[in-house]
């Protein structure tokens, strides 16, 4: 009789630790996940959504359709994707600066803040001051440096 | 009293007897149960080994090295032949008709190929089939259609032709395939020569192993197998071929442990992955789905019946009736086939009769992608091993995709075997001239082809990654960066003392520098100075300015060994390898961003997930204002300076500088274009004079490779903060396009001359040619 109270608290006792377990590692996975760098990514996203869109009639249809299929797969969360179709498409054509933007764009989305300001440097050499992207590029060099 | 005697002994006899028999009965039981055990551990032991095997890792997958893919759009570059040679390494075949199946291209005329593309999995998507047409004209694409809608597309990327395997020892592929994907056709013709009883027995079919004797008795020789499919699966992957009793006992026991514990379809799937079906080289071809496209450049589910056929008939003997080399027994076999599915209703009559007649269909050999380019795939197994051991690299089966490119490195190749024997101006030294090749893209720094032998194919010391020599006036770029990144102090318009030069060493003695032609110009631009590539001028700007600061310049343009510093190092005497000097040179074919030479892209493992990207990373520690001003000089330096060569042989805007090391030991060239970083370095093993200055042999290799592939214009526009004057290059003041001696450089804003030089027009022939500029 004794020993089955024993056991019936032992249970008792392992539950409580175990829930109060779970509870801790609920509050330190929510704390990560909701914590600065939540606002950090709507920051983010904010910036990838003001670069213009890949329609320009300067840029040939096949860095068009590669600028388009990665923003596509951005759109699906598939990153990473989308920085393998935007190389794609600086191996056809590195000069093109609104690749590297997009491609500083992604980086910065990602939290990658010196990739991000080193395309965007890279993308800034291969245009004038008075260039459109420059303002964009101009920005996320100054947030990556802040 | 024998009788006596008899019984005497008979009555103690007796007991003996007795005992005798007990202990007999005692050692036949002890015998029979230690037989037992030892039959059950060793039951037990097979029983272990069979499903450790089973469940576990069952083959090794070599590794397979892929070239990049060829991307196609509108504008771009590429011959007709380029494109041809490209399809026929993917073991495309030509054909007459309009291509409709993937695999298949037709040449219309010189203007027009189609071909229908194979389904591939790249890391991030998956490309179908699809039927495309391309137009070129001039070695330029001018359209891609979709071949039955007519519908352009802007971009189309052909599968990566796979140039490598990374095996094993013992050298065996296969590509596997799920039993749902296998025909049903291929499985009943496989079931009905091979086990018909394949759904009956447990593992053993006494009813086949009867038959087949009888059959072998009335013969008078072996006719037929009693083997089930699931003894030959057990005899492939446990045990030895070897006729004994010993192997067949094992063999049932094995196939009964197997069907005890795995269901058919496991079991039938793993034959159909297992079989051996022939070989190709050293390479053994294992598996049904790598035999369709060894013998018929088709996955399994897209062959024909008869096809199927050929493949089960090639299970009794994968050499004897091999299609290519015995083509008359192999269809003889493969009719055998047929008529055993007709027999047993897996085809009507009427298929049968069409069926064996039927051509074998066979495609061309596919290459051997082992040793295609040896000295490329020790570079790609440099940089895998800093990732992956030795071990997964033989047996994961992973997929790795690389920056290769075949068009680029053949060319590469053609252009060493022709240009090196020409280049042979001492013949008595014929055949010691050795050579390596590098060619990178410019600005992502890809590596696209490799040559360390004047023998390209040749697999030996790995001259490219591995021969370390003297650089000569390769270094002069670095020292002149370096100058000109201390703007207050020197533009290209500063002026050097070319006069001799005597610097007192360390150890006393005294070392006097000349220049290649022995003379000495006085006061001499910097820009003549890297122009013409003068060596005492050179050697006292680089005291000027500190052999560290030189040394600092050199690691930020990528060179990762230590630089000594002693007064030579500034005409180069210090070695580097081609590679070295490659990722120097892509510093400046990247206007400045350093970018680390990689050759591999992305790796898959043997399910097509991505295991790791190496994205393109680079780093930037170099004005890119001071990198203009060395590229446009580098650029000068092959329009009228030391590699002025190219301006007549090359139609294309490229950069780049000659080297030469002392008793022309050593001949270099390294430049780039818009698109293509190259570096050549010719000379001997055993270091001896090659009688060859850079520009009178790297330099000509370098322009061979350079006419042959299709590279873009170098791009020197201004960066921000740079403009452009005329300058008299006496003096190095401002002057006028129209003044005699005037060349028009470019300045850091803020730096260019202050001074205006006197200017004397040079007549009408002069101002019209300075117009011009």
């Amino acid at each position: 009789m004794y020993d089955w109270r024993f056991i019936q608290s032992a249970q008792k006792l392992i539950q409580v630790v175990l829930s109060l377990t779970f509870i801790g590692l609920l509050l330190v996975t929510s704390s990560c996940s909701v914590g600065p760098s939540m606002g950090t990514k709507d920051e983010q996203i904010q910036v990838v959504s003001i670069l213009p869109v890949a329609d320009s009639p300067l840029l040939p249809a096949v860095i068009k359709r590669l600028m388009n299929l990665a923003d596509e797969q951005f759109n699906q969360s598939k990153t990473s994707d989308s920085i393998v179709t935007l190389e794609r498409a600086i191996r056809i054509k590195p000069r093109y600066p609104e690749i590297w933007s997009r491609m500083a764009a992604v980086y910065a989305h990602l939290g990658k803040m010196t990739q991000a300001k080193q395309y965007a440097e890279r993308s800034n050499s291969y245009i004038s001051n008075n260039h459109p992207l420059k303002s964009f590029n101009d920005d996320l060099i100054n947030s990556a440096n802040r | 009293m024998p009788s006596k005697k008899r019984k005497k002994f008979n009555k103690k006899s007796k007991p003996r007897s007795s005992f005798k028999k007990i202990i007999i009965n005692k050692i036949t039981g002890s015998l029979l149960l230690f037989i037992f055990l030892i039959s059950s551990l060793y039951i037990v032991y097979l029983d272990i080994k069979i499903t450790d095997k089973i469940s576990g890792k069952i083959w090794s997958f070599p590794s397979s090295v892929y070239a990049r893919p060829l991307e196609l759009f509108k504008s771009k570059k590429i011959g007709m032949a380029d494109v041809i040679a490209e399809l026929k390494s993917l073991d495309y075949i030509k054909v007459d008709t309009r291509p409709n199946k993937p695999g298949q291209f037709r040449v219309n005329n010189y203007s027009n190929i189609e071909f229908v593309s194979r389904e591939f999995e790249f890391g991030e998507v998956v490309r179908a089939s699809k039927g495309v047409r391309l137009y070129i004209d001039n070695a330029v694409i001018k359209n891609i259609q979709e071949l039955n809608s007519n519908q352009s597309i802007a971009v189309f990327r052909l599968e990566p032709i796979k140039i490598a395997g990374i095996y094993p020892k013992q050298k065996e592929e296969r590509e596997l395939i799920k039993l749902e994907d296998v025909p049903d056709d291929l499985i009943l013709a496989l079931l009905a020569v091979e086990d018909r009883r394949f759904y009956n027995h447990w593992g053993i079919d006494p009813i086949s192993i009867v038959r087949a004797l009888f059959a072998n008795i009335v013969a008078g020789k072996t006719v037929q197998g009693g083997s089930t499919l699931t003894q030959q699966l057990v005899k492939n992957i446990f045990l030895s071929s070897e006729r004994t009793l010993i192997r067949k006992v094992n063999e049932a026991i094995m196939a009964l442990l197997l069907e005890f514990h795995y269901d058919k379809s496991v079991i039938l799937e793993t034959y159909i992955n297992e079989v051996y079906l022939g070989q190709n080289g050293s390479n053994q071809i294992h598996g049904f789905q790598l035999a369709s496209h060894f013998y018929f450049s088709q996955p399994l589910q897209r062959i024909s019946r008869d096809q199927m056929a050929l493949l089960v008939g090639l299970v009794k003997g994968p050499s004897w009736y091999e299609p290519r080399r015995n083509p008359s027994r192999s269809k003889s076999r493969r009719n055998q086939v047929l008529a055993l599915m007709l027999e047993q209703g897996v085809i009507s009559q009427y298929q049968y009769n069409k069926y064996s007649v039927a051509a074998l269909g066979i495609s061309k050999k596919p290459r051997l992608s082992s040793n295609r380019y040896p000295a490329l795939m020790g570079l790609v197994r440099r940089q895998l091993q800093q990732d992956y051991n030795e071990d997964d690299l033989k047996t994961a089966g992973l997929k790795i995709f690389t920056s290769i490119d075949p068009i680029v490195q053949d060319k590469a190749e053609a252009s060493v075997v022709s240009m090196i024997p020409k280049l042979e101006v001492n013949k008595s030294k014929t055949s010691l001239l050795q050579t390596a090749v590098i060619i990178a893209s410019s600005e992502q720094g890809e590596i696209q082809a490799l040559v360390s032998d004047r023998k390209p194919k040749f697999s030996g010391f790995n001259r490219s990654l591995d021969a370390v020599r003297q650089i000569g006036s390769l270094i002069k770029p670095a020292i002149y960066l370096t100058a000109l990144q201390q703007s207050d102090k020197y533009s290209l318009a500063s002026m050097l003392k070319d006069e001799p030069l005597h610097i007192k060493t360390s150890n006393d003695d005294v070392w006097s520098p000349m220049n290649y032609d022995k003379k000495y110009l006085g006061d001499i631009s910097v820009y003549e100075t890297l122009k013409n590539s003068r060596n005492v001028p050179t050697v006292r700007l680089g005291l000027d300015i500190g052999l560290s600061s030189i040394s600092d310049s050199l690691h930020n343009l990528g060179v990762t060994r230590d630089i000594p510093a002693y007064p030579s190092m500034t005409l180069g005497a210090f070695n580097l390898s081609p590679l070295d000097v490659a990722n120097m040179y892509q510093t400046f074919a990247a206007d400045g961003y350093h970018i680390p030479l990689r050759v591999i892209r992305e790796v898959l493992d043997k399910e097509n997930q991505p295991l790791k990207r190496y994205p393109l990373s680079f780093s930037k520690s170099l004005s890119d204002k001071s990198v203009h001003l060395v590229n446009h000089t580098l650029h000068q330096v092959t329009q009228s300076g030391t590699a002025k060569l190219l301006s007549k042989t090359l139609s294309t805007k490229v950069a780049g500088k000659t080297g030469t090391t002392d008793d022309t030991r050593d001949s270099w060239f390294a430049g780039f274009s818009g698109e293509h970083l190259a570096v050549v370095w010719i000379g001997r093993d055993d270091n001896k004079s090659t009688g060859l200055t850079g520009a009178s042999g790297a330099l000509r290799l370098w322009a061979d490779i350079m006419q042959h592939i299709n590279t873009d214009d170098l791009s020197l526009s201004l960066p921000e903060g740079v403009t452009e004057h005329w300058v008299d290059m006496k003096t190095g003041g401002l002057s006028d396009k129209r003044c005699q001696g005037a060349v028009k450089l470019p300045f850091i804003t803020g730096t260019e001359p202050k001074e205006k030089a006197s200017c004397t027009t040079g007549g009408l022939f002069n101002q019209l040619k300075n117009l011009f500029k």
